[in-house]
């Protein structure tokens, strides 16, 4: 298994200059997670605001450097590539951001976003072979050209414009697509096509999508793995239907209970328990998520929770599951399935 | 145009006292240089006390128009073209500036979209909520500790500290200030909350927490709520009733139980069809097509070109809506021959 991007122990700490020394938030806390190159796949990672999902996102961008470890991609750490290959990272690992409002200028046509990276990046050597290149890409998102083109963002809907990102996402023929909630703003009734058109990027064009959420539901139709995230650590992670269908740790169980099911006959479940304030990180010595808990022990307190291999494809780090081995490599995705395992289960 | 009506609309107009607000062909225009956008198109329903409204329906289905215009603040382009809507039998739409300022808050209460928007970032959460009592309530100015007292019962009530009233907006999280923006919006007791998409912004785990707070809060003032928004799992968890609004108009309209069961429009039923869940993965491709543009809508039903039943009517004449159950109506062409 080749990894393509590779996260190695890697730690993101925001705050904490020399006068604010107890201030430190640990947005990202010791991860690590390989995205390999011959086995395609939707990685989902989940987790509610301030749990460093989107700081993930951003690491494995490139956009803001690790504080502690490495980022690597194609084996290169990222922070000492050369020009020319930060180039190809830049062109081969995408993304697409949640606002599909924002991420256009208001004065140029839509087709400013999909030209100006065409260009930037040499994906055709003439004007005609770009704009072949360019529809090919917004047709394969389910996209007419003709209507598309030519117009400015504004005369589009919030589906079209989040189509017409992953199209430009597409066009550099990318490795990797990191979609950061991609779904959240767009309409009910759109969504579902959106997904489909990141779904077909796996099935048909074997991209690897890393999807950004913190809405399981959309996650769980298209997502093969799951990364479960909490105050910047992983506290379970795994094939994505064993893990909804049996959510191990205490945190995941809260997650999918809270989840409002569009059916007024399955009430939410009766359990809610958060903090109202959430005072930034003090010295926590146990687990993150003990004040939360509802199935506090003694030691979550003193000890921080390793991840315990439970099931040969679901990790989690809660005491509950101390009976069993402790995962034996540090990698988050040693414990995801691989490609045929994935088929067997939605099957 | 074809005049909408549902039965409880006509019923209705002799209002009994447990109707809080009556809603009666109420239509919001936009003026556009180039043409007339109808944003709310005649749309007519009527809320009992202590009921809990949806209102469903994509961007541009004119559902936040609806909820401006009940508050009495449609702003230009935008205008009230026509209709009625009583609150407590008085006409909300014929008040003058200074009897809607004094009806809003007091009889009527927005919890806005985006709570980070809508509190002062230099004022703290104290002297919002004061000010808003200040300026809203009726009869004699209450004293400084009366005052105080009541912050400190209404941050109770929305489950917040009492640290929280010396705090500033941008040191609160995204649940908590949705909890102060609910705190104001019950601050007078309201009869009618009109909360649009109050949880839009915010993750699961704190979203069901304030859509709980907000249901033990209109059940402690015995109000009613409109909730609108487009997440039909939230909706099904919270309302009992709920409207579908498809181009500024209702196109369906019944209890939580039968739409989510038994719905008859094809655009409620394509709706709760691409609802994604746990039960099942990637099978539907959503509802096929666009939203319709408020200025250039197709002629007959705005969901023609749509629809999976589109019939030769559908392209011509207008639907109107009809009963179809219990409680329910729909406007759709498939139920004209029954009963009206």
């Amino acid at each position: 298994m080749a990894p393509l991007l590779e996260l190695r122990n890697v730690s993101k700490i925001f705050g904490g200059g020399i006068f604010n020394r107890r201030n430190v938030t640990v947005a990202v806390d010791d991860i690590s997670l390989t995205i390999s190159e011959d086995n395609p796949s939707i990685t989902s990672i989940a987790g509610e605001s301030g749990s460093g999902k989107s700081t993930m996102a951003r690491l494995l961008l490139g956009i803001i450097e690790p504080t502690k470890g490495s980022v690597l991609y194609k084996g290169k750490d990222v922070s000492t590539m050369t020009r020319r290959e930060m180039k190809q990272y830049r062109r081969e690992v995408q993304p697409i951001f949640q606002d599909p409002f924002e991420s256009y200028n208001p004065f140029y046509k839509v087709d400013h976003v999909l030209h100006r990276p065409a260009k930037n990046f040499d994906i055709a050597r003439t004007p005609s072979a770009r704009n072949e290149a360019i529809e090919e890409a917004l047709l394969m998102v389910g996209l007419q050209p003709d209507e598309t083109l030519g117009r400015y963002p504004h005369q589009l809907s919030g589906g079209q414009r989040q189509r017409v990102m992953v199209a430009r996402a597409l066009l550099l023929k990318p490795r990797i697509i990191l979609a950061d909630e991609p779904v959240s703003m767009v309409d009910a009734s759109l969504r579902a096509t959106i997904l489909e058109s990141i779904q077909k990027l796996k099935d048909e064009l074997g991209i690897s999508v890393v999807y950004i959420t913190h809405d399981l539901t959309t996650a769980y139709q298209i997502s093969d793995n799951l990364m479960i995230m909490y105050e910047g650590s992983v506290v379970e992670a795994g094939t994505m239907q064993e893990i909804i269908q049996q959510p191990n740790h205490p945190y995941t169980q809260l997650l999918i209970d809270s989840v409002p099911q569009p059916n007024p006959k399955t009430p939410w479940g009766s359990q809610t328990n958060s903090r109202v304030i959430n005072q930034g990180l003090t010295e926590l010595k146990g687990c993150k998520f003990a004040d939360r808990c509802p199935a506090i022990m003694d030691m979550c307190n003193l000890e921080v929770p390793a991840l315990f291999q439970i099931r040969k494809h679901v990790v989690a780090g809660c005491f509950l599951y101390r009976d069993s081995k402790v995962m034996d490599n540090t990698d988050i995705a040693s414990s995801f399935a691989e490609k045929d395992t994935i088929l067997n289960a939605a099957n | 145009m074809i005049l909408v009506q549902t039965d409880q609309a006509v019923a209705e107009k002799s209002t009994t006292s447990d109707d809080v607000l009556v809603v009666d062909d109420l239509r919001v225009y936009y003026d556009t240089p180039s043409s007339v956008v109808k944003a709310v198109d005649g749309v007519s329903f009527t809320l009992r006390q202590g009921q809990r409204l949806a209102l469903v329906g994509e961007s541009g289905s004119g559902k936040s128009t609806l909820a401006t215009a009940l508050m009495g603040m449609t702003k230009a382009p935008g205008r009230v073209h026509g209709g009625h809507v009583y609150l407590t039998g008085r006409d909300l739409l014929a008040m003058n500036r200074s009897e809607m300022r004094m009806t809003r808050l007091s009889d009527i209460a927005l919890v806005p979209q985006a709570a980070l928007n809508s509190l002062n970032p230099v004022i703290r959460v104290q002297r919002q909520i004061i000010d808003g009592i200040i300026d809203h309530a009726e009869g004699e100015k209450p004293t400084k500790e009366e005052l105080n007292e009541r912050v400190q019962e209404l941050l109770r009530t929305v489950g917040l500290p009492s640290s929280v009233a010396r705090m500033y907006p941008h040191e609160l999280s995204g649940g908590m200030k949705q909890r102060v923006a609910m705190a104001i919006a019950t601050s007078l007791s309201p009869k009618l909350i009109i909360a649009d998409e109050p949880t839009s912004a915010l993750d699961v785990v704190v979203q069901r927490q304030i859509m709980e707070t907000l249901g033990q809060l209109q059940e402690g003032l015995s109000a009613s709520v409109i909730l609108i928004g487009h997440d039909m799992g939230l909706i099904a968890q919270f309302a009992d009733t709920i409207g579908i609004m498809y181009a500024g108009k209702l196109v369906e309209f019944g209890p939580v139980e039968a739409i989510f069961e038994n719905a008859q429009h094809p655009y409620t039923q394509a709706l709760i069809q691409s609802l994604p869940s746990f039960d099942h993965r990637l099978q539907s491709s959503g509802i096929p097509g666009l939203p319709p543009t408020l200025a250039n809508l197709p002629e007959g039903c705005s969901f023609n070109p749509r629809c999976t039943f589109v019939m030769d009517t559908c392209r011509i004449n207008e639907p109107a809506l009809r009963n179809v159950g219990p409680g329910q109506s729909a406007s759709c062409h498939l139920f004209d021959g029954d009963r009206k």
